[in-house]
């Protein structure tokens, strides 16, 4: 796909160059620049997991099993919980940074159209949510890791298979670019006026309200169920591709038409 | 919970750290270049990656209590444990035996008792023999206690037996008392695979001790009340 660019002087409008411009190209330069042009990015990722996996290893539910009253066994249980609450926590404030507006008048000092800009941070947020799923899980191997050296005892966890890595992977993949989309919305809803996000809150809350009048199903608890009840990845990923093509939707029309102002 | 606390937690800290590294005109005094900070950010990425590689090579266990169960010798010892339970085997020369020695009975009559009420930390078999005599053949047949894939050494050493005159006490110096980590992958990242709840990926086996007894039919044995069910005369 090509789109056309004339460039002009200050002075009064002589063409200067005529160029035809690869939308790829510019998509490729905008998500090189919005990814690596700052190594804020990365090193918050590193930061807010590694507080996770910190608070991962340290904190544990204590319990304890006797058998036949003869031999107790103590038992810590330690999750990744507070690794994936982190993971979450970077990718919404990670999404919110490429939606600010600094970040968008930014994109315009490329040749770029809206388009472009569009599918530049669609892409930029995919990396970061796969960036995102594949850290966190591999730092649950680390949380292990750190139980192993410092807490004593015999240390019992689930092995997976190669496929089952893969397959949690994407799962958490699935999330991450969720909360993401999610997060970039939010922004970009509250760019475009400052009293839509508070409006939706209340919405919600009115909402949540009238569902306990009326002794309704929480729309929020469908919605959790609608994804944590899924025990297929197939139609768990058709899932969150439709979430997210309507998210990311909403940050089209809500971004098609703004100015781009210094 | 669990999500609001480390909820907190960050935005406290982020709170804290902002100011304590902001100065005055509000730029924070260490920043990082572009390539320092990818170097820190794949250096992240490298010890993730070989704290997985490390994790699947490493033992889970502490060395010492917890040795990998050696599954040959293990169905060796589960076949010769119900053999024994059961008085089949022809001779008492298995290597699982642990203890043994003959007991002088005074007065013909044995009792059979805890220290502690119906604390019995060994199974008792008891196979009567015909003929008069006043010694009783004792036997010790080790414990195993398996936990997932490991054995804990050690088991049965706890485990006492005092033979005095014409009574039997067993007990255990102190309730044995294991410690277990069990990590599980938050429940997002394993929502595809499998259940990774503590309750359905530990095993724990317990083979008790068995204290086997030759008793001739000429001494008359008292098995106190409280141990009575844990007792099989064969």
């Amino acid at each position: 796909m090509k789109g056309r660019c004339i460039l002009l002087n200050r002075e009064g409008g002589s063409t200067m160059g005529f160029n035809e411009v690869s939308l790829i190209e510019t998509v490729k330069k905008q998500v090189r620049f919005k990814l690596f042009s700052s190594p804020s990015i990365w090193l918050s990722l590193v930061g807010i997991q590694l507080f996770g996996i910190i608070l991962s290893s340290a904190i544990h539910n204590p319990s304890s099993m006797t058998t036949d009253g003869i031999t107790l066994t103590r038992i810590s249980m330690y999750d990744s919980t507070f690794l994936m609450v982190m993971s979450y926590i970077w990718i919404v404030t990670s999404s919110i940074g490429l939606g600010v507006s600094s970040m968008r008048r930014i994109d315009f000092t490329f040749v770029s159209t809206r388009l472009s800009q569009f599918i530049s941070s669609v892409v930029a947020l995919v990396v970061l949510a796969a960036v995102g799923a594949v850290t966190a899980y591999l730092g649950s191997g680390l949380v292990s890791l750190i139980i192993n050296l410092f807490h004593s005892g015999l240390l019992v966890q689930v092995n997976f298979s190669l496929m089952e890595h893969l397959v949690n992977v994407t799962g958490t993949f699935g999330y991450l670019l969720m909360f993401a989309a999610a997060g970039y919305l939010a922004v970009c809803l509250y760019q475009l006026n400052r009293f839509v996000l508070p409006g939706m809150l209340v919405l919600y809350g009115g909402v949540m309200y009238l569902s306990s009048e009326f002794e309704v199903k929480s729309p929020s608890l469908q919605v959790i169920r609608f994804f944590e009840e899924e025990m297929s990845i197939m139609l768990f990923l058709l899932k969150v591709i439709a979430v997210t093509a309507i998210l990311l939707f909403g940050v089209w029309l809500v971004t098609r038409n703004q100015e781009v102002s210094s | 919970m669990t999500f609001i606390l480390p909820l907190m937690l960050f935005f406290l800290l982020a709170s804290i750290l902002v100011r304590i590294t902001q100065n005055k005109d509000g730029r924070p005094p260490i920043s990082f270049s572009r390539r320092t900070g990818l170097y820190m950010s794949f250096g992240y990425v490298l010890i993730l990656v070989v704290a997985a590689v490390v994790v699947k090579i490493l033992p889970m266990s502490d060395e010492t209590l917890f040795q990998p169960v050696d599954q040959a010798e293990f169905g060796q010892y589960k076949a010769a444990y119900s053999e024994f339970q059961e008085g089949k085997m022809d001779s008492f020369n298995s290597p699982f035996i642990v203890r043994k020695w003959h007991q002088l009975i005074s007065d013909n009559q044995l009792l059979i008792k805890p220290r502690t009420v119906g604390s019995m930390p060994v199974k008792v078999v008891i196979e009567r023999i015909p003929g008069d005599s006043d010694t009783i053949d004792t036997f010790v047949f080790d414990g195993k206690l398996i936990m997932d894939d490991y054995e804990v050494q050690g088991y049965t050493e706890e485990i006492v037996i005092e033979p005095q005159a014409n009574v039997l006490t067993v007990w255990e110096r102190e309730t044995p008392s294991y410690v277990l980590s069990y990590f599980e992958h938050d429940g997002v990242m394993t929502q595809f695979t499998s259940d990774t709840s503590f309750e359905n990926n530990h095993t724990t086996s317990e083979w008790r001790p068995i204290l086997y007894l030759k008793i001739p039919e000429s001494i008359e044995v008292t098995i106190d009340e409280s141990i009575k069910d844990q007792v099989t005369e064969l």
